[in-house]
């Protein structure tokens, strides 16, 4: 349903040059969940701004992508304007920021069903009822009429997400839908996203620091690091027999209930890996070869990918 | 043991656009030298006023707090030190990162400046920061960074207790985890006490010893970590733990949460989590339960609990 090829975002400065996301291909099948996951400033949040052609205007784009049988070029941003909030909703991480706090929250969900749906206010009002009942924000008939500031951060998320599906979405983005919430707010968020892919066989695209969220929703997972993708796979493959060092370090240095962490190794001090292997400087493994030259993306067995010289 | 901290029955209140709120309402507990504690709850559990009245940033209304024997109700102590949650928010930008350590020192006026620069030193290599970012400003330095400053900062007044607000939640998963092998080999070489506030459950798991759940401005539940981690005796808890996302997917499971995380300004009576307790039953809605000991050391206050094992 959608498929991404070549994606590339580079960031200019006087005379430097910073690539955020380098080379960056990949599909997602209606129904399915695939998970992104990396640190910060692994390039996952730009990859899901350039999906909805929300890249800030000094961003430099290239590649293209196939969306429900359309062919799109990033780098003409205008043919997202009809897509952002109908065909394609939106997640962001921090509700409270994302909320206009100057309208109430039922005018602002109602806003995409005027716009994409040709829909009268009235009947706009009675589908955002519909929809905050169907979400958990309780007394439905009464929040409508508030404003984000009179919600709790849980609820504030509710909004965001019936903003988001109100149009009925054939791709949802999520970027780190539930960071900001308590655990139990979470696990209430992530069976929303769930059911609404679930029922409407749309396609969602779960972005996320944390592999534990990761785990317990998607389907398939790209691990990204320093803006490449450098392993791809099944989320049984990826949680249960990583192979990428990277990969092996996230899992590592995840807080568990069940077992006490064992501190995997220490950043190589010093190293530069210009043109090399994006995590040759943190890699315990690492060889000459890997500061040298930049992986080749490796096939393996059942749709598995990695990109790593010592694999 | 001779206990280090005693907190006995400690309340604050405060109001807020015309409603009281009851932040801390009734919480003792204690910890003795070297231990560490995690306060875990979801947000407006009370937890990080619990911490700020502990450390004497607020003052109880009510209730006694005792520190090696002494009271210290709204009193700021050298050897009680609090690391707030947001680095990035409690250093000062203008301020280079050997000025941000040293500044406790100055204010103690107990060192002579090349004292202070060598304790400064100290510090710094104690949380793992090489001496070339001395002279650095707090945005010139990665997340986790800014809260090894902000640890720093602490640890040159030599507490003997660290309370430390939500210490891995703002960081990278690489950079929490080495934050938190810091802080527990920090605790064995200085002999620190910790109280440990945070909303992960994992997080408490890997550094403490005691472990305290807090709802609604109330302890639910105490005990050690490991009786609270294989034997939850409240729902709550029980709540909690199974929320957690675990990271293997064939446990993979979307638990069904009741409710939303309280609004402290509307309490509950009764038992203060019968709304969102699957169990709760006629007693719960109209009696606050009272702690009860299910085994030695692990304490519970639910009314379900208490009458299961009878």
């Amino acid at each position: 349903m959608l498929a991404v090829k070549d994606l590339e975002i580079t960031f200019s400065e006087k005379n430097s040059i910073f690539k955020a996301v380098r080379k960056v291909s990949f599909s997602v099948q209606a129904g399915e969940i695939l998970g992104i996951v990396g640190e910060s400033g692994s390039g996952k949040s730009m990859t899901a701004l350039a999906l909805t052609g929300l890249l800030p205007p000094e961003a430099k784009v290239c590649g293209s992508m196939s969306f429900a049988g359309k062919t799109m070029h990033f780098e003409d941003n205008s043919q997202w304007q009809g897509l952002r909030g109908s065909k394609i909703g939106i997640v962001f991480q921090d509700p409270a920021a994302c909320l206009n706090p100057l309208k109430t929250v039922g005018k602002q969900v109602a806003e995409p069903l005027i716009l994409h749906k040709g829909l009268t206010p009235k009947e706009a009002e009675v589908e955002t009822i519909r929809l905050f009942s169907a979400l958990g924000i309780e007394p439905a008939v009464q929040r409508i009429h508030h404003y984000p500031h009179q919600l709790s951060g849980g609820q504030q998320q509710r909004v965001m997400l019936a903003a988001a599906i109100a149009c009925k979405p054939m791709l949802l983005i999520a970027d780190e839908p539930t960071t900001a919430l308590d655990v139990t707010v979470q696990a209430q968020i992530l069976r929303l996203l769930h059911e609404y892919v679930h029922n409407h066989s749309a396609a969602l695209l779960l972005i996320s620091h944390d592999l534990g969220v990761i785990a317990q929703l998607a389907d398939e997972v790209l691990v990204m690091c320093g803006g490449t993708i450098v392993e791809k796979g099944s989320v049984y493959q990826i949680m249960q027999k990583p192979l990428h060092p990277y990969t092996k370090l996230l899992l590592a240095s995840l807080p568990r209930l069940d077992a006490p962490l064992k501190l995997p190794l220490v950043a190589n001090e010093g190293l530069t890996a210009e043109g090399g292997c994006v995590f040759a400087a943190r890699c315990p493994h690492y060889r000459a070869i890997c500061l040298e030259k930049e992986p080749p993306t490796k096939l393996l067995a059942e749709g598995r990918q990695t990109a790593c010289h010592i694999l | 043991m001779a206990k280090l901290l005693k907190v006995k029955n400690v309340a604050y209140y405060y109001t807020a656009e015309g409603t009281r709120i009851r932040a801390v309402d009734g919480v003792s507990l204690s910890l003795p030298a070297g231990k560490a504690l995690g306060l875990v709850g979801e947000s407006g559990s009370g937890k990080s006023t619990l911490g700020k009245l502990i450390a004497g940033l607020l003052k109880p209304q009510r209730g006694c707090i005792y520190f090696a024997g002494e009271r210290i109700e709204g009193k700021m102590l050298p050897s009680i030190q609090y690391v707030f949650q947001n680095s990035t928010a409690a250093l000062n930008p203008r301020m280079r990162v050997k000025n941000l350590i040293e500044e406790g020192l100055i204010i103690q006026g107990k060192y002579r400046r090349q004292q202070r620069i060598n304790r400064v030193l100290t510090a710094l290599k104690a949380v793992g920061l090489p001496e070339t970012l001395l002279y650095r400003f707090p945005h010139e330095l990665s997340g986790g960074q800014k809260q090894r400053v902000a640890i720093a900062r602490a640890l040159i007044m030599d507490p003997r207790l660290l309370i430390l607000d939500e210490p891995v939640s703002s960081l990278d998963v690489t950079a929490g985890a080495r934050l938190l092998a810091l802080l527990k080999s920090l605790r064995q070489e200085k002999h620190l006490a910790y109280i440990l506030i945070s909303h992960d459950l994992a997080v408490v798991r890997q550094v403490c010893d005691y472990v305290a759940v807090m709802y609604a401005g109330k302890i639910v539940e105490r005990g050690k970590v490991e009786q609270i981690f294989s034997s939850p005796g409240h729902y709550y808890t029980k709540m909690l733990l199974s929320a957690h996302p675990s990271p293997d997917p064939k446990r993979r499971c979307l638990p069904k949460i009741i409710g939303e995380p309280v609004d402290p300004s509307h309490i509950p009576a009764g038992c203060r989590f019968h709304p969102r307790c699957p169990q709760a039953t006629f007693a719960c809605s109209h009696r606050p339960p009272a702690f009860f000991e299910i085994t030695p050391g692990h304490l519970v206050a639910c009314h379900r609990t208490q009458t299961q094992i009878f």
